[in-house]
């Protein structure tokens, strides 16, 4: 992992009250529903429906174990939410396919492609590329690789968090790491 | 992982925190809402918190009541004394070895019926 100080804290404190622990994790959970969904309207709604399971569920879980917990649940509604909507697509009909708003994929970046003052110009470019790349990522790579490199989770808690083995947690990890480094490679 | 890898990392991290830190505001606020609304799930609303003292209160005076009412229609045994009384009597064993006694056993109805197995009265 990086040797930089990571800008995140993996370990909350115990004490850490419960809405100080919702209030650090929505903005990541947001994104990465957003990432899932390619909607902003859907990703809030997922992450309220998670913060809601998690609080009727987990409220009195130790705050070590609130980060895995919580992006389980989230997890779990992002798989709900893409199943629905797989079925949803199913039955479209082709002449309507065009209606549809996210047929063509999330449209993540078309609100800033513009370039902005030249000093931010790169990581305006780099942010874009990076939301491009991450939304183009199998979703277990993504969830995996968010976790791990932004949320700061370590291989066992993420793996708990996705539901998967340890081994699946590295494997995903290398794989998407290998993925946005070739996305990125322009942007670097 | 090397440190070319390092850096991406970094570079990758500090970008999605940058832009989930310059989130706008409505939608901070909408997500702070959705927080607020998740917490009060936690919270009983304030007509429900007497809800469990009184299903216990209720079930405990239920459960009362069917002790009473329970003790007040159940037909009061029979006091083992008497037949204590009965046994450890000096003259018990006159019953026992009385033939008189079997002959008025015999022509009792009601006394001699119930000694039949089954229990059943014969005309």
């Amino acid at each position: 992992m990086s040797t930089v100080a990571p800008a995140v804290h993996a370990e909350p404190d115990a004490s850490e009250r419960l809405e100080a622990f919702l209030e650090r994790v929505q903005r990541r959970a947001w994104t990465m529903a957003r990432l899932a969904t390619g909607s902003e309207d859907e990703a809030l709604d997922l992450v309220q429906d998670a913060m809601t399971s998690f609080v009727r569920h987990y409220a009195d879980k130790p705050a070590a174990e609130r980060g895995p917990l919580f992006y389980r649940t989230l997890n779990n509604r992002i798989v709900d939410w893409q199943r629905m909507r797989s079925r949803r697509s199913r039955w479209n009909l082709p002449w309507r396919r065009h209606d549809d708003p996210g047929a063509d994929g999330p449209d993540l970046v078309g609100r800033s492609t513009e370039p902005g003052p030249e000093a931010r110009a790169g990581d305006e470019q780099f942010g874009d590329a990076l939301e491009r790349a991450l939304a183009r990522l199998p979703m277990r790579q993504r969830q995996v690789f968010l976790l791990r490199a932004w949320e700061g989770l370590d291989v066992a808690s993420t793996a708990r968090a996705l539901g998967v083995s340890a081994g699946s947690v590295k494997t995903h990890y290398f794989r998407a790491l290998a993925a946005l480094r070739e996305a990125l490679e322009d942007h670097r | 992982m090397n440190s070319s890898d390092d850096r991406l990392t970094d570079r990758i991290v500090e970008s999605l925190e940058s832009r989930s830190r310059g989130m706008d505001a409505a939608m901070r606020e909408r997500l702070d809402a959705a927080r607020r609304r998740a917490l009060e799930a936690r919270r009983p609303a304030p007509g429900r918190r007497w809800i469990p003292a009184l299903a216990v209160a209720a079930t405990a005076a239920a459960v009362a009541l069917a002790i009473l009412v329970g003790d007040v229609d159940r037909p009061a045994p029979a006091p083992m004394s008497t037949d204590l009384d009965l046994l450890t009597r000096d003259d018990y064993e006159l019953f026992v070895d009385e033939p008189g006694f079997y002959a008025w056993l015999a022509e009792e109805p009601d006394l001699s019926s119930t000694d039949q197995p089954g229990g059943e009265e014969t005309s």
